[in-house]
C-alpha cells in the first residue's frame, strides 16, 4: 500500500513554504476583500447615505420607467434595469451610449424619483472587483494573478494536510502563552483545520466561476471557435444582431415580465422573479427584451432562467434554463457569492473569510519566525518578506480604514489628476497601502504595533465621521434605525478594540521577537 | 513520485531527486510542468470532453461544465506531482505528452 514517504513530505513542505511566501500577500488581499464583499451592500449603505431607504412593496412599472428614461437611452443598444431587493432597495438603471460609455442611475422604487448619490464606488464597486481582479484590467492580468493564487491556495491546502504529521491532535491544540513561534504555528494549524472545508469550497467555487474565462480555448473548441454560441447555450446569452435603423415601438415590458415569471414559476413549482430587465437595440425593429433571475435571494444557484421577447410584438423568442450539470456549476458558484438572504450563513462566511486571513497571516509569520535563526535578519530576502507580511496584513486593513475615512471626508466636487471623487477614494486606499509597505520596510517589526494603533484610530474615526456626516448614531442605529449601518459601526468599534489589544501585545512582545526561540518538535 | 519502501538504503535516498535540493533551472522546469503543463492538460481534457461526450448523448454545455468541474481534481494533483517527483524530467515530459494527446484528440473530433 502506498504511504507518505519522507521525501514526499519534504517536497510538500517546500511547496507549501514557497507558494505561501510568494503568494501569501495576494491571497491575504483576496480573502480580506472577499470577507468585506460578504457585506458589500451593507457597506454601500454605510458609504452612500442616500441608499439608506426602506424596501418598497410597491410593484415596479418598467413601462413607466422606460417612458421616463433619458432621451439618449431611447436609441441605446443596451439598457438595463436591476430590480430592488432586500439588501439593495433601489432600482439600478444603466445604459450604454453611442461611444460605449455607460451611464448609471439609481431610482427610489417608492417614488420613482432619481436618487442623487454620493460619488463613491462603495464596497460593491471597489472591494468586489478588487477581490477577483485586483483592479488590474490590462490584459486581464489581475484576474489571472488571482486565478493563479487561487490554484496555489488549493495546493497549499492539500500540501498542508500532508506536512502536518499530527494533524488531528493539532486541531485541538492552541497554546497562546507558549513561545511566539509555537503559538504562531498552533494558530496557523487551528485556523487552517477549523475552516478547511470552507477554504476548499470558496477557492474551488471561485475558480469555477471564472473557469470559462481562464480556459477560453477549451470552451470554444467544441463550438469550432464560436465562443458566443457556447455562452448562448450555457448562460442564455442572446444576440439580436445589428440594428437595421428602422425605428419600432416597444410592446408592454411589464406584460412580458409577467409572462417570463409565469413560465419560470411553472417550471420551478415555486414563484420565480425576474430581477434583470434588459432591452437590446432599443428603438429599433430588432429590439428584444431580455429577462433573467440573477442572484436570487431565495435560492443558492446563481442564475437559472433567461427569457427573451421580441420588442415590437412582445412574443417569446427564447426561454432558457440551465442544463443539469451546468446548473450544478451554477449552484457551486452561487455558494461562493452567498447572495441568499440568510444572515447566520452570511456571518459564517464573513468569519470563515477572516479565518482564512488568520491562516495566511500566521503562515507568513511562521515563515519569518522559523527563519530568524537560520537567516541573517538583515538579508534582503528576509526583510522583503517581513515588509510584505506586515504591509499585506495590517497594511491592507489600514488602507481599508483610509478608504472609509476618505469616503466621509472628501468634498463632493473633489478631483485629482482628472478623476472624480469615487476614484480619489480608491487612490487613497492604494496610497495608504503603499505607505504601510514602505513604513514596514523602514521600521520593521515595530510596524506591527504602529499600524495596529493606526487601524484603531481610523476605525474609531470612521464611526465618528459617519455619525457627523449622516446623523447615524453609532450602535444606537443598530436598534433604532438602519441595522446594516449600525452593525458596521459596531464592527468598526470591535475592530478598534482588537487593534488596540494587538498593538499592546506587539509592544510588549517586541523584544522577544528579536530573540528567536527554539521550536519544539511538531 | 517514486514510493520508497522501508528497506531503502540511505544511498538510494541520496539518489532520489528532490525539489528541496534542485537548482533553479530544475525548479523552473517543475513549475512549468506543473502549472503550464497542467493548464494544457486540463484545457485539452475539457475540450476533449466537450467534443467527445456529445457523441454519446450528453448535452455539449453539460459536457464542458463536467470538464470544468473535474479540471481542478486533475490540475492540483499534477502540480503536486511535479513538486514531489523524483524524476521531474520524465514526469514533466509525460505531462506535456498527455496534454498534446488531449489537445490533438479534441481538435480531431
Amino acid at each position: 500500500m502506498a504511504r507518505i514517504t519522507p521525501e514526499f513530505r519534504e517536497a510538500m513542505n517546500w511547496a507549501h513554504s514557497w507558494l505561501g511566501v510568494v503568494l501569501g500577500a495576494a491571497l491575504f488581499a483576496v480573502f480580506w476583500t472577499g470577507s468585506l464583499t460578504v457585506f458589500d451592500k451593507e457597506l454601500d449603505r454605510w458609504m452612500i447615505p442616500e441608499l439608506r431607504i426602506e424596501q418598497s412593496s410597491q410593484p415596479i412599472s418598467y413601462d413607466r420607467l422606460i417612458a421616463e428614461m433619458p432621451v439618449e437611452a431611447g436609441t441605446s443598444d443596451y439598457v438595463n434595469f436591476v430590480a430592488p431587493a432586500k439588501r439593495t432597495p433601489v432600482i439600478d438603471f444603466f445604459y450604454r451610449d453611442e461611444e460605449g460609455t455607460f451611464h448609471d442611475f439609481k431610482y427610489d422604487p417608492a417614488s420613482g424619483e432619481e436618487l442623487s448619490l454620493t460619488d463613491s464606488h462603495g464596497a460593491s464597486g471597489f472591494f468586489y472587483p478588487f477581490h477577483h481582479t485586483f483592479t488590474i484590467y490590462w490584459m486581464d492580468l489581475g484576474m489571472w494573478i488571482v486565478g493563479f493564487a487561487a490554484l496555489a491556495m488549493l495546493i497549499l491546502l492539500v500540501s498542508g494536510l500532508f506536512i502536518h504529521r499530527k494533524i488531528i491532535a493539532e486541531f485541538f491544540v492552541f497554546r497562546p502563552h507558549r513561545k511566539a513561534r509555537r503559538a504562531t504555528l498552533d494558530l496557523h494549524n487551528a485556523s487552517s483545520l477549523i475552516g478547511l472545508p470552507f477554504y476548499f469550497l470558496i477557492t474551488f467555487s471561485g475558480l469555477l466561476t471564472f473557469a470559462f474565462y481562464y480556459l477560453p480555448w477549451s470552451v470554444a473548441e467544441p463550438y469550432d471557435g464560436d465562443t458566443e454560441a457556447f455562452f448562448a447555450e450555457a448562460m442564455g446569452d442572446y444576440d439580436p444582431g445589428e440594428r437595421t435603423g428602422r425605428p419600432a415601438g416597444l410592446a408592454s415590458v411589464d406584460a412580458m415580465k409577467a409572462e417570463a415569471e409565469r413560465l419560470w414559476s411553472e417550471e420551478e413549482g415555486v414563484s420565480v422573479e425576474a430581477n434583470i430587465v434588459r432591452i437590446l437595440n432599443h428603438g429599433d425593429e430588432t429590439a428584444v427584451v431580455y429577462f433573467r433571475n440573477t442572484f436570487p435571494d431565495d435560492r443558492v444557484v446563481l442564475s437559472e432562467y433567461v427569457a427573451v421577447f421580441d420588442g415590437a410584438s412582445g412574443e417569446l423568442v427564447q426561454n432558457f434554463s440551465r442544463p443539469p450539470i451546468n446548473e450544478v456549476s451554477g449552484w457551486i458558484e452561487g455558494a461562493h457569492f452567498m447572495h441568499v438572504d440568510h444572515w447566520p450563513m452570511r456571518w459564517l462566511y464573513f468569519l470563515g473569510g477572516l479565518g482564512g486571513c488568520v491562516m495566511i497571516a500566521t503562515g507568513m509569520l511562521f515563515w519569518l519566525r522559523s527563519r530568524e535563526r537560520k537567516m541573517d535578519r538583515n538579508a534582503l530576502g528576509f526583510r522583503a518578506v517581513e515588509a510584505l507580511t506586515i504591509g499585506s496584513v495590517t497594511g491592507i486593513i489600514l488602507a481599508t480604514g483610509a478608504f472609509l475615512i476618505a469616503n466621509c471626508l472628501l468634498p463632493e466636487d473633489v478631483s485629482s489628476g482628472g478623476v472624480g471623487r469615487a476614484d480619489v477614494e480608491v487612490r487613497m486606499f492604494f496610497a495608504v497601502w503603499i505607505a504601510a509597505l514602505v513604513h514596514a520596510a523602514i521600521v520593521r517589526h515595530r510596524a506591527w504595533a504602529h499600524q495596529c494603533w493606526g487601524i484603531a484610530a481610523l476605525a474609531i474615526l470612521a464611526a465618528i465621521l459617519n455619525w457627523a456626516t449622516s446623523d447615524a448614531v453609532p450602535v444606537v442605529e443598530l436598534f433604532n434605525g438602519d441595522t446594516a449601518v449600525g452593525a458596521i459601526d459596531l464592527a468598526l468599534i470591535v475592530t478598534a478594540t482588537l487593534a488596540v489589544r494587538s498593538a499592546m501585545h506587539f509592544r510588549s512582545a517586541k523584544h522577544s521577537a528579536l530573540k528567536p526561540q527554539a521550536l519544539p518538535a511538531e | 513520485m517514486s514510493p520508497t519502501g522501508p528497506a531503502d538504503s540511505a544511498a538510494s535516498r541520496s539518489r532520489h531527486r528532490s525539489v528541496v535540493r534542485d537548482g533553479a533551472s530544475m525548479i523552473l522546469w517543475r513549475l512549468l510542468g506543473g502549472f503550464g503543463g497542467g493548464y494544457l492538460v486540463v484545457s485539452g481534457m475539457i475540450a476533449l470532453m466537450g467534443s467527445a461526450l456529445p457523441k454519446v448523448g450528453l448535452n455539449r454545455v453539460d459536457a464542458i461544465s463536467l470538464g470544468t468541474l473535474l479540471a481542478l481534481f486533475v490540475y492540483v494533483p499534477l502540480c503536486m506531482l511535479m513538486f514531489a517527483s523524483g524524476k521531474p524530467m520524465r514526469d514533466g515530459l509525460a505531462v506535456f505528452v498527455v496534454a498534446s494527446i488531449c489537445i490533438a484528440a479534441a481538435t480531431a473530433i
